[in-house]
């Protein structure tokens, strides 16, 4: 109640939002994960992601359960775009740019597509994300 | 500098400047602009019966924000720019101005906050207030909007306002009232050559209610520019509306070549008593090259 009261006081209603540090970090590729690609990028790209070794897979249960901990995933042909751009030595800014100028897109119009698709190869651990 | 115009308030803002967040309403509401990195203004809107007093308005503002932690008094004055009223000053580390003004012809209150990170632009701040204006009917019948990247007249009797911004897709429909058939829709859509995998017409022939019959099709090229355009009928579906049973169907598409992005307009109003029907035009606008035919 009285956080809403505060929020109430503030006549304004936008405080200094800003995403400039999200803009000078750097998308990189996991260096542990395997990837191929086709002869024509349009078709997309394979991504064999090596998973981690659940901490109960302790013999004997290794003996009985063998869970396959390498996964595939199918990027496809904007992934592979970004995929390209995020070389590590790039910010998210200039990845954007550069969408964007492929894609004839406002930077907004390219800043959420490329964050949110992004987000999504962050959270299955194909990319990270380095922040100054 | 790029024209802005929304719930009938123009207003001029720099290029790379992009609205972010934005309201419907007409009676309150607001909308956000923003560079690249951050929020740099924001646009309230409130229906008053008439002129406020500004001078208690700000004290209002300022004895509010005194209050707050974040400023000191000696932060804030108060400031005019041509005909605004306004109060200037640091808040929460950034420097903020906030500016005011009473329009008579929309009986609204417009307030104006101008963010700057990197220090003020007084000519900047001028420029931008200066531009602000109500934008008046055109023939008195339509309303003109201009976001987005489209610029577009719309029925003025049409209230009811579903708009839908997504990354290359921008859908913007008028009705009457929500869930009303007839309707007037303008879209803009990019990433064309990622997923369009047919011609416009046959897009369009598709993108179309497939209730639509009595389709006729023609196609126009005006300054590079092919219009397809598909009319029809429609038949409503609500039993009540026994007497307009059909609807006059009305679409368009286009790719502008400037831009490479898909134009649609759909018109859909009743084929009879609505007198417009007889003088359908496309009153959508995608570049210079293509103005909307009134």
């Amino acid at each position: 109640m009285k956080k809403r009261k505060q929020q109430r006081l503030s006549p304004f209603s936008e405080e200094n939002v800003s995403w400039r540090r999200l803009l000078e970090s750097k998308p990189v590729r996991n260096s542990g994960i395997k990837f191929e690609r086709s002869d024509n990028d349009a078709d997309g790209m394979c991504v064999h992601i090596k998973g981690k070794k659940p901490a109960f897979l302790i013999p004997p249960i290794s003996w009985v359960i063998r869970p396959r901990l390498n996964k595939r995933m199918w990027i496809d042909k904007i992934g592979v775009q970004l995929w390209d751009l995020c070389d590590g030595t790039r910010t998210m800014e200039q990845v954007i740019d550069g969408f964007a100028s492929t894609h004839r897109l406002t930077f907004h119009e390219a800043r959420v597509s490329v964050t949110g698709y992004l987000k999504g190869l962050v959270e299955r651990g194909v990319i990270a994300v380095v922040v100054k | 500098m790029s024209p802005w115009i929304w719930r009938n308030f123009k207003l001029e803002l720099p290029d790379d400047w992009e609205m972010l967040r934005f309201s419907q309403r007409f009676d309150d509401g607001r909308c956000v602009f923003a560079d690249r990195y951050q929020y740099r203004l924001e646009m309230t809107w409130r229906k008053v019966a008439g002129p406020p007093d500004f001078d208690r308005m700000m004290k209002d503002y300022m004895g509010r924000l005194e209050t707050g932690q974040d400023v000191s008094k000696s932060d804030l004055k108060r400031s005019a720019c041509s005909d605004w009223q306004g109060i200037e000053g640091t808040y929460r580390s950034v420097y903020h101005s906030r500016y005011g003004k009473y329009f008579a012809r929309e009986s609204c209150l417009v307030e104006i906050v101008l963010f700057w990170p990197d220090g003020k632009d007084a000519g900047l701040q001028r420029t931008i207030l200066d531009s602000v204006s109500e934008a008046a009917p055109i023939a008195g019948k339509w309303r003109r909007w201009q976001a987005f990247g489209m610029d577009f007249l719309v029925s003025q009797d049409l209230d009811n306002r579903q708009f839908k911004v997504d990354p290359a897709k921008v859908v913007m429909r008028f009705s009457y009232a929500s869930g009303d058939t007839r309707q007037e829709r303008f879209e803009r859509l990019g990433m064309v050559h990622n997923w369009l995998k047919e011609s416009v017409a046959e897009w369009l022939d598709r993108h179309i209610s497939p209730d639509v019959v009595a389709r006729s099709t023609t196609t126009k090229t005006i300054d590079g520019h092919a219009i397809h355009i598909i009319t029809g009928r429609r038949r409503r579906r609500a039993i009540a509306f026994v007497r307009h049973r059909w609807l006059r169907h009305q679409a368009a598409a286009w790719i502008c070549p400037h831009d490479g992005r898909l134009y649609c307009t759909i018109h859909e109003l009743l084929e009879k008593k609505d007198t417009r029907q007889t003088d359908w035009k496309r009153r959508m606008s995608c570049c210079d090259n293509l103005p909307y035919e009134q």
